[in-house]
């Protein structure tokens, strides 16, 4: 069954001053069943009132008539004549077109790292310039607020969940912490500033599938990316709300030159330090558009305009695969914006050893910015045999924890797990990835990741532990076919002192500033009197005289709070 | 007595009130004894807010005063549980109990237009007052709250604050808004005494934390006359109702952590000041938290000290963790003379006040730690603690 929905091309402001469309519409197919509200296997909208706190009715699922395949939710085609129902069914078909834009890349479905089957989108969550993943309550909660100075009226009731890019960054959150949940206990600021750089370039590769709003762009800037923001600039409804008097009109510009301040970026706030990385990769983009632009031209000034479009097309595909399938490669534990270069290396590498413009650009971008100090900081070694997985059956080893650990315990020094220390196999993935450029091939891996703990110093001051806990890992990228390591990432730095260094000393320097701002609570202080969790405090967890951190991603509203 | 220092700590209960009598002279100068009362409150609810308590205390202060006003009173900060008991005792009893005082100091952000001039702390003011009405009236028309919740909901009242602040302005004819740094010379009476002022600092935006995105339906600004119980919100067909209903509840208790950050900001602007009298240092920490602990450690306010008002009634936030705390208890004194702490506290009124596990390992050591409040009857109106000159 195929179900068509509408969805925001952008936002209702930026629509209106661009002279762009608002709406356009989409079909949802790979869902099991449709449920009033919207409600699907994975994702389900609740409205609650955001007056009353009563759950508002769901739009009105209505399924194919006799011998059809078409089914469409109950609301009409704009944002004006019914908004909850519009409000309802927008927010479900961008959370669902995200998730199926990201899965397609990865090659696998998404899981979610909360344990339940659906994400709540709750499109009305009350009365807030705001809007944030939160996976406690397995939600994204986008809430509403007064625009201050809404063009052409005086004040205009702005809903976060009608624009395509919020909605689309804070799914990413989801989606991400779905890959990679470790980040969310992450005590560094750039592995914090790389879950808002990715969630970001969601929004961006969300914008790219737009037909109409690409259109309008490349019409307007004779096909180039290079000149505008109207990519780049995220949540600008929400970024002119926030600050009209500035005139920005952007919450974040990932079309910027900015670069890592090494020894300062520890106390950077990551909002904002994930602007290095998204600019170094919305750089890319701009390179890589322009380079297939020049492929697709066949001299015709009037075909400019398409070989643009496709350009876009295939280029946003090609770098959103690169990009999901690096963050499938992550290890566990926290992550630089280094192992992130490596990862989207790696991956490029194991597939395209000889070639690779792409890669070439963001060496560049990464040794430009200073993410890394030179472009051998990323080299990884990819495609390589090792004995250990000569007699390993992966389709067991995905299967069963046991052979897992048995395998684990066997190739220590493989995984990079130190001797005798006690380990954690994580879930196994069988991904199935599809590679485009230089002709259509698919291909299996099996990802395999461990995990382990290290104790460092802590530093905080009396009331806290001397010592804290820090996760790190491998991740070994198996080929299904020939057993070939496709890669091997670890984030645990005995091999890379000064990383190790630099990384210590963020955290220090991010603990501290959680213990300033009173945000860091120790066991049962990040309880509220009422004995439950605090939801702005960030938990350290005690035993042994160590602490382990938990929770650092809920200080990631999209915007910083007063 | 005119050798002897004294700092008389009123049994009210959960509250404070303290009055302080000096002996000052200076050279050539005929002694006299000059009283600053600090405070005089209590939480407004359970038993820790009593209000039978407040007609002893200031008959008390009063018979001290002899008729004469007061030298100086210090309102720390803006909570009920420190300013509502001087208009109490004006307003609710018969007859009432009234005092004047020459001079007042209140806390910098008390003065009617410090607001004005201070742009940040009125952004942040602002969205403290919006949470604080949707709490109010989420609680007031929803929630099935805790105790400590309505009290402290009760004790965070700004309408009702404003109130009492009116009345306390009302002693003196000189009101004085004071900051870290502000001038003191012809704010106070005092010639041989010294005071200092180590907190709040002027501009207040310093001490806010962030608030949460509220979630209440109710009360929310815009939002309607009332939420319904959790039992009226039913899971739609299709969603996973385990998890349905705990977002639900997470939606509609997500308030406690900005009720505690309301809490938390306005204690921060508590006037914290230093009394010296012939070689002896007290403190007088107001409900100061972390956050102003931190501020006044930062600028190198912090030095020993012979008596602590232990901030905030003895909680785990009221008390600073030890690297600052041994800047004015350090672990033995210079000068070997006896240290003591008071926390004026009562249980069962806000969970964790007092934190006597805390108290004990963190001051216990360094000090002797006296509880005024707690454990008393409500007989035992005070307890002295006197120093001699």
């Amino acid at each position: 069954m195929k179900v068509r929905v509408p969805l925001m091309v952008q936002d209702p402001m930026t629509a209106r001053y661009k002279g762009i469309a608002e709406v356009e519409h989409s079909y949802i197919t790979e869902e099991d069943f449709f449920l009033d509200g919207p409600v699907t296997e994975r994702v389900a909208v609740l409205d609650f009132d955001p007056g009353t706190g009563a759950l508002s009715p769901g739009a009105r699922f209505l399924p194919p008539g006799p011998g059809k395949t078409l089914g469409r939710y109950d609301v009409p085609d704009t944002v004006q004549t019914d908004p909850p129902g519009f409000i309802q069914v927008n927010a479900f078909a961008t959370v669902l077109k995200t998730i199926y834009m990201v899965e397609n890349a990865l090659g696998r479905r998404v899981t979610w790292a909360f344990d339940g089957p659906q994400l709540f989108v709750v499109p009305r969550a009350g009365d807030d310039a705001n809007a944030y993943y939160e996976r406690d309550s397995h939600s994204l909660q986008f809430f509403c607020f007064d625009h201050p100075d809404y063009p052409g009226d005086k004040a205009r009731r702005v809903h976060t969940c009608l624009s395509r890019d919020v909605v689309a960054h804070e799914t990413g959150h989801a989606i991400l912490d779905g890959i990679a949940p470790d980040l969310y206990d992450a005590v560094t600021p750039q592995s914090l500033a790389f879950h808002e750089a990715l969630a970001d370039l969601t929004a961006l590769f969300m914008a790219f599938r737009s037909p109409k709003l690409t259109d309008a762009v490349l019409g307007a800037t004779g096909g180039s990316i290079a000149d505008s923001n109207a990519f780049s600039a995220v949540a600008e409804e929400f970024g002119t709300a926030l600050e009209p008097a500035a005139h920005v009109g952007y919450l974040r510009n990932l079309k910027n030159d900015k670069t890592l301040k090494r020894g300062g970026a520890a106390r950077a706030e990551p909002h904002e330090l994930s602007e290095v990385l998204s600019g170094a990769l919305y750089a890319v983009m701009i390179k890589l558009h322009e380079k297939l632009k020049r492929e697709y031209d066949d001299g015709d000034a009037a075909a400019l305009f398409s070989a643009s479009g496709r350009a876009l097309a295939v280029g946003g595909d090609q770098l959103l695969r690169m990009l999901f399938r690096a963050v499938d490669y992550l290890p566990p534990g926290e992550v630089s914006f280094a192992d992130f270069g490596r990862a989207i290396i790696a991956d490029d590498q194991a597939h395209y050893p000889a070639t690779g413009d792409v890669r070439k650009w963001i060496k560049e971008e990464f040794v430009k910015r200073r993410m890394v100090l030179n472009a051998g900081a990323l080299q990884v070694k990819t495609n390589y045999r090792s004995r250990a997985l000569d007699d390993v059956d992966l389709e067991t080893l995905v299967e069963s924890d046991w052979a897992a650990y048995d395998f684990a315990n066997r190739n220590g020094r493989l995984l990079g797990i130190p001797a005798d220390k006690p380990f954690e196999v994580r879930p196994r993935l069988k991904v199935d990835k599809v590679y485009y450029t230089g002709g259509h091939k698919k291909v299996s891996e099996c990802l395999f990741k461990v995990s382990w703990t290290n104790v460092e110093p802590n530093g905080l001051g009396s009331r806290f532990p001397s010592r804290r806990r820090v996760t790190v890992g491998t991740t070994l990228a198996i080929d299904w076919d020939t057993k070939l390591v496709r890669a091997r990432l670890t984030s645990d730095r005995r091999g890379r002192p000064e990383e190790e260094k630099e990384q210590r000393r963020d955290r220090h320097a991010m603990l501290c500033g959680l213990v300033e701002a009173d945000l860091l609570k120790l066991d049962e202080d990040a309880l509220g009197p009422d004995g439950r969790p605090l939801r702005a405090a960030v938990r350290a967890e005690s035993t042994q005289d160590a602490i382990r951190v938990r929770g650092t991603a809920r200080t990631l509203h999209i915007v910083r709070g007063l | 007595m005119m050798d002897t220092l004294r700092v008389r700590v009123y049994n009210v209960r959960c509250g404070d009130a303290i009055l302080v009598s000096v002996p000052d002279g200076g050279a050539g100068r005929k002694t006299q004894t000059r009283h600053v009362l600090i405070d005089v409150g209590n939480a407004l609810s359970r038993e820790g807010g009593r209000d039978f308590v407040f007609e002893p205390v200031v008959a008390d202060i009063l018979k001290v005063l002899g008729g004469q006003p007061l030298d100086l009173y210090v309102m720390t900060h803006e909570h009920l549980d420190h300013v509502q008991g001087l208009p109490y005792a004006a307003w609710e009893l018969k007859p009432p109990l009234e005092l004047r005082a020459d001079y007042a100091w209140f806390t910098a952000s008390a003065a009617p237009d410090y607001y004005d001039g201070h742009p940040d702390a009125r952004k942040k003011k602002a969205a403290a007052r919006a949470v604080y009405d949707a709490v109010a009236r989420y609680v007031a028309a929803a929630a099935p709250a805790a105790p400590w919740v309505r009290t402290m909901v009760k004790n965070n009242d700004h309408k009702n604050t404003a109130v009492c602040l009116d009345y306390l302005r009302g002693l003196t004819a000189k009101p004085t808004y004071v900051y870290r740094g502000c001038k003191l010379t012809g704010k106070h009476p005092f010639r041989e005494a010294k005071l200092r002022v180590w907190a709040p600092e002027e501009d207040t935006s310093v001490y806010y934390g962030r608030f949460q995105p509220m979630a209440l339906g109710a009360g929310v600004p815009g939002g309607g006359e009332a939420a319904p119980g959790a039992a009226d919100v039913e899971p739609p067909p299709g969603v996973d109702a385990g998890a349905f209903y705990d977002l639900v509840d997470s939606r509609r208790t997500g308030y406690v952590d900005n009720l505690l950050a309301l809490d938390c900001a306005a204690n921060n602007t508590s006037v914290v000041f230093s009394l010296e009298w012939r070689g002896w240092k007290l403190l007088f920490a107001g409900d100061a938290e972390h956050r102003s602990w931190r501020e006044m450690n930062k600028r190198g306010l912090l030095s020993p000290v012979h008596f602590l008002k232990v901030s905030h009634h003895g909680s785990k936030t009221g008390i600073p963790e030890r690297k600052i705390l041994e800047q004015f208890l350090p672990e033995k004194a210079r000068d070997r003379r006896r240290r003591r702490a008071v926390v004026s506290t009562y249980p069962d009124t806000f969970p964790g006040i007092p934190d006597i596990k805390l108290v004990e390992s963190e001051l216990g050591p360094w000090c002797d730690v006296t509880y005024v409040g707690m454990g008393m009857s409500p007989s035992d109106l005070y307890v002295d603690f006197l120093f001699k000159g």
